[in-house]
């Protein structure tokens, strides 16, 4: 994995070349100087290579944006001007601009922004999380950079339904092949992982699937270990991470990692990621996972039987039945919160799910009214018996499973949640009980949240998979990285979370052990904009480009091969990521290590831009000998 | 009498300033962008994105945004602060008795510190004493604070491991749930419950980032409060104080000082203003959970709720100092009436 993100350097072989082609052009240049100068010569205009009526001999300009602050965007979009710009200067110009992040989104709306930044970060581990998002025409961002492929689409509902798993591996593979000569996107990055703990502390075990840690894997000394601090605490996990309140406790409504994290230590799921693997699923409120070979899903792959636990306390101490399972997800879907998750079960379990409105509390009726109503609802989650749950799908899609195991497949006690789900009301506020406080089946309670200092849990002493090992776990806010990098040396905190620049603070540092290297389902892109808006540019004078600049393959595939990888994860991230060859990150089902990745390469660039309007204007026979002709021009 | 009705004028001349703050604060928020911005995350649907400009009412003219917003103020809904995930008065509660605590404390460590060191080297001018408080000074007020902030914790927390890295109190009391709730003011509360462990935790705690917070009011306190020394001790009465034999100690701290402390509480009290509404750097680096971490946060994320809030709270405050200050006028100078 490391040579795939090391940058592809010119090898000496190469360097020699271009010297001796430069060499024989200056002699070239100056033999045909002193011919011109005698009245002579004017064959070199006929060049084929200096052919006008492509990108790279006429030039272009263009204009990128970033949101003024975020450095490594900014590096990115250096990264490009600097390299397009080398191929012909002065005709080839490339602006870069940074705004507030308020106009960024305007121009991201307007579709005025030819190159934007996305990234990905995935909610269950499947490819279609990142397939039908990025590639299918009603995809969001293939919206947003106007990329339709009927083709394609079938290809991804296809392969999104295949029940054998190696043909659907092999449909995905096919689909990334396909797309690695479309570049659509550029892939820049592919983060890796980064966690320092203290040695004292057993157990971590990375999973690109989990919010953040896992704290019932964890274990550390009773007494105070050699290098601990005077206030050392074996019962008690400290970790410091990034200053930032979560957005929502409640497993229906939170969509990201900062409340991820506690709502995946304090609720379970019925399934969830087997250790450090995001494959491999193994059977949590569960008694086992559904298969078809074991019945728990139907032959046609529409219906899925969850035989449940019996013996899992609830941290209100009642006793987990299947109706709070139903109920969980009930209320999910009777939220159906627009920015939440509720959509990763409703898509596949509610005919026609994206007609529904989300929730609302009803003040004249005092009562909740449900978004997906309820008989709907019914139809698809059935309480079989007390230990029994059954799915109904609207459509064949193995990633259910995984599904599933987002926080949004969590278990409350229904008891505890009361009437109309959580809510209450009146004409000018509504709460939501579920916001700030918590009670499900995980090996740890929740206990408190103080708002910018900590949140607290504590061990379930009735947890159905024996007690944790450490009774108590603060989460503290700590803003300051260097104050946090402190805490751990110090042994103040066990785990901190550690800005990706400062990390050689804590590498080779007596007393913390690092993890890294590992790779994060995080991407990062660039998507091109293959309908620009250009009656919404900010600054016309800086783009003279048609707004189908980008629907051209080759004027993509220019881009891509422009793009330093090498220097953008090492320079900007620090090294901490690797080259993506595609959208299926490396580690997830379907990933295929045979698809190639784009090279830095300036050549190629070069020929991209050139080849314009034809791709067949070269035939392959003649390429070698162009792109040796394109090097030394380039050189001049 | 005349007290009481110059307080009832100075409060009514808040609702003027209020409603004018209002204006121009949310006129900005308007114009550095879309309000939008902050309800909107790279994930979000064309038809979410739609959905929460109605929600919000950004689809409508600025004033009747405006009017939406105030009708919630008056009835108490100031809307919801994303960035503490609670309405924003529930987060003011929240915040506000943090940063007040750390006021107090810091204020009174400036006041004693600078009106000493002040009035020391306006006796001891141009000795030794003054000189070294001189230098002090400039160091103080030249001193960038998150410098400051991380040299002490360095020094204190990290390397002689002798007080705590940041927060209000210990691990223990918060996940013992020994934290009273009742003013929100630690140091206070702990002395109400009669926990004096607490009340020294508590104060373990607020050293640190006190000291950094007073360290440039200190300096420019002092400084104030010696030119005005100097200028009081040049005055007439004061020779009229000596020529009668008084001696030196009760010219000074009695007759002398109350004069020359004119200048001083206008400086204390625009510091106290300034200090109460949070001191963002302070607050990260000791991770106080006050004002000024919610505020530059809210700024950041575009949480425009909270910054009207904060805003309105900041205006409140400068105005009730102003009052303050000026009854203390009063109170030093007799030749002051409050009209």
């Amino acid at each position: 994995m490391e040579g795939s993100a090391a940058e592809p350097k010119k090898s000496g072989g190469s360097k020699a070349i271009v010297f001796l082609l430069v060499g024989l052009l200056i002699g070239a240049a100056v033999g045909a100087g002193i011919m011109m100068a005698l009245g002579g010569g004017e064959e070199e205009e006929d060049q084929w290579y200096d052919a006008p009526g492509n990108y790279l001999n006429d030039g272009f300009k263009l204009e990128l944006f970033y949101n003024a602050g975020n450095v490594n965007r900014e590096m990115a979009c250096q990264i490009l001007k600097q390299n397009l710009e080398s191929l012909n200067p002065g005709k080839i110009v490339i602006t870069v601009t940074g705004v507030e992040w308020s106009q960024y989104l305007e121009l991201r709306k307007d579709g005025a922004m030819p190159a934007m930044f996305l990234g990905w970060a995935p909610d269950y581990a499947d490819p279609d999380n990142y397939i039908q998002p990025f590639y299918h025409s009603s995809g969001t961002y293939s919206r947003m950079i106007g990329y339709q492929n009927e083709t394609l689409d079938d290809k991804i509902v296809e392969a999104a339904s295949e029940l054998n798993v190696t043909k659907r591996a092999d449909m995905y593979e096919k689909i990334s092949m396909d797309m690695y000569s479309e570049a659509v996107y550029i892939w820049t990055a592919q983060a890796t992982n980064f966690h320092a703990e203290r040695d004292w502390l057993t157990g971590y075990e990375f999973n690109p699937m989990h919010s953040g840690l896992i704290y019932y894997q964890f274990d550390k000394p009773d007494t105070a270990p050699a290098g601990a601090p005077s206030g050392y605490d074996g019962d008690t996990f400290t970790m410091a991470t990034i200053s930032g309140n979560p957005e929502s406790l409640d497993p229906a409504i939170g969509y990201e990692t900062a409340g991820g994290e506690i709502m995946q230590n304090v609720y379970e799921t019925l399934l969830f990621y087997d250790g450090g693997s995001a494959d491999e699923l193994v059977p949590v409120l569960a008694t086992e996972v559904p298969t078809l070979e074991n019945g728990g899903i139907s032959e046609d792959g529409l219906t899925y039987i969850y035989n449940l636990k019996t013996d899992v306390k609830l941290h209100d101490n009642n006793t987990m039945t299947s109706e709070d399972v139903r109920y969980s997800f009930e209320r999910a879907l009777a939220i159906n919160d627009p920015h939440g998750p509720a959509w990763m079960i409703g898509q596949v379990l509610i005919p026609d799910y994206y007609d529904y409105d989300p929730g609302a509390w009803n003040d004249t009726l005092g009562e909740f009214e449900p978004g997906v109503p309820l008989d709907v609802i019914a139809d698809a989650v059935w309480a079989v018996d007390e230990d029994t749950i059954q799915f109904n799908l609207t459509t064949q899609y193995p990633a259910f499973l995984y599904a599933m195991c987002y926080n949004v497949g969590s278990v409350i006690s229904k008891a505890w949640v009361g009437g109309n789900y959580g809510f209450d009301g009146n004409a000018t506020t509504v709460t939501n009980k579920l916001a700030d406080d918590m009670c499900g089946t995980g090996p740890y309670t929740f206990e408190a949240w103080n708002r910018n200092v900590n949140i607290i849990m504590k061990a379930f002493p009735d947890y159905h998979g024996g007690e944790a090992a450490i009774e108590n776990v603060i989460i503290k806010q700590v803003e300051s990285g260097t104050t946090r990098i402190l805490m751990l040396k110090n042994g103040e905190a066990d785990c901190v979370a550690v800005p990706r620049a400062q990390k050689a603070e804590v590498e080779d540092v007596d007393g913390i052990a690092v993890t890294q290297g590992i790779g994060t389902f995080n991407i990062d892109f660039l998507g091109l904009n293959q309908n620009l808006n250009l009656d919404a540019l900010p600054n016309p004078e800086n783009t003279n480009v048609p707004a189908d600049f980008f629907a051209n393959k080759n004027v993509r595939l220019a881009f891509a091969h422009a793009f330093n990888y090498g220097q953008y994860i090492e320079d900007g991230l620090v090294g901490t990521a690797i080259q993506p060859n595609g959208i299926i990150p490396m580690g997830m089902f379907a990933y295929s290590a045979d698809v190639p990745i784009y090279d830095y390469n300036l050549d190629k660039a070069a020929l991209y831009l050139f080849l314009v309007e034809d791709p067949n204007y070269v035939a392959e026979s003649e390429a070698a000998n162009f792109v040796q002709q394109m090097v030394a021009r380039i050189t001049i | 009498m005349r007290l009481l009705n110059y307080i009832i004028k100075r409060l009514l001349l808040l609702i003027p300033v209020l409603i004018g703050v209002s204006i121009i604060v949310f006129s900005l928020t308007r114009i550095s962008g879309d309000p939008a911005a902050g309800y909107i995350n790279e994930k979000m649907t064309p038809s979410q994105i739609e959905q929460v400009y109605e929600k919000y009412h950004f689809n409508e003219p600025v004033y009747q945004q405006y009017i939406y917003w105030l009708k919630g103020i008056l009835e108490m809904d100031w809307g919801w602060s994303k960035t503490a995930a609670l309405p924003v008065t529930d987060a003011i509660a929240v915040y506000f008795p943090a940063t007040l605590e750390l006021t107090i404390v810091s204020i009174m460590l400036a006041i004693f510190i600078g009106i000493y060191l002040g009035i020391g080297s306006a006796v001891k001018r141009n000795k030794p004493f003054d000189h070294t408080t001189r230098v002090v000074s400039l160091i103080g007020v030249s001193l960038p604070i998150f410098w400051l902030a991380l040299i002490l914790q360095f020094i204190f927390a990290f390397y002689y491991d002798v007080l705590p890295f940041g927060g209000r109190l210990d691990d223990f009391y918060y996940i013992q749930k020994l934290i009273p709730d009742i003013t929100g003011l630690i140091l206070v509360d702990s002395l109400l419950i009669g926990d004096l462990k607490m009340f020294f935790n508590g104060l373990e705690h607020i050293l640190l980032p006190a000291v950094t917070l007073s360290f440039g009011t200190i300096a420019i306190v002092t400084r104030i409060m010696r030119n005005s020394m100097l200028e009081v001790l040049s005055l007439d009465y004061i020779k009229t104080a000596r020529a009668k034999g008084l001696n030196e100690r009760s010219i000074i701290w009695k007759h002398a000082r109350k004069n020359a402390m004119i200048p001083t509480t206008t400086v204390i009290g625009l510091s106290f203003g300034g200090l109460l509404t949070g001191a963002v750097l302070t607050e990260s680096i000791y991770q106080w959970p006050g004002l000024g971490q919610w505020s530059a946060t809210s700024i950041r994320l575009f949480d425009y709720n909270s910054v009207l809030g904060f805003c309105l709270l900041i205006a409140v405050i400068y105005v009730l100092v102003n009052l303050v200050v000026d009854i203390m006028y009063a109170y030093l100078d007799p030749r002051v009436r409050l009209e």
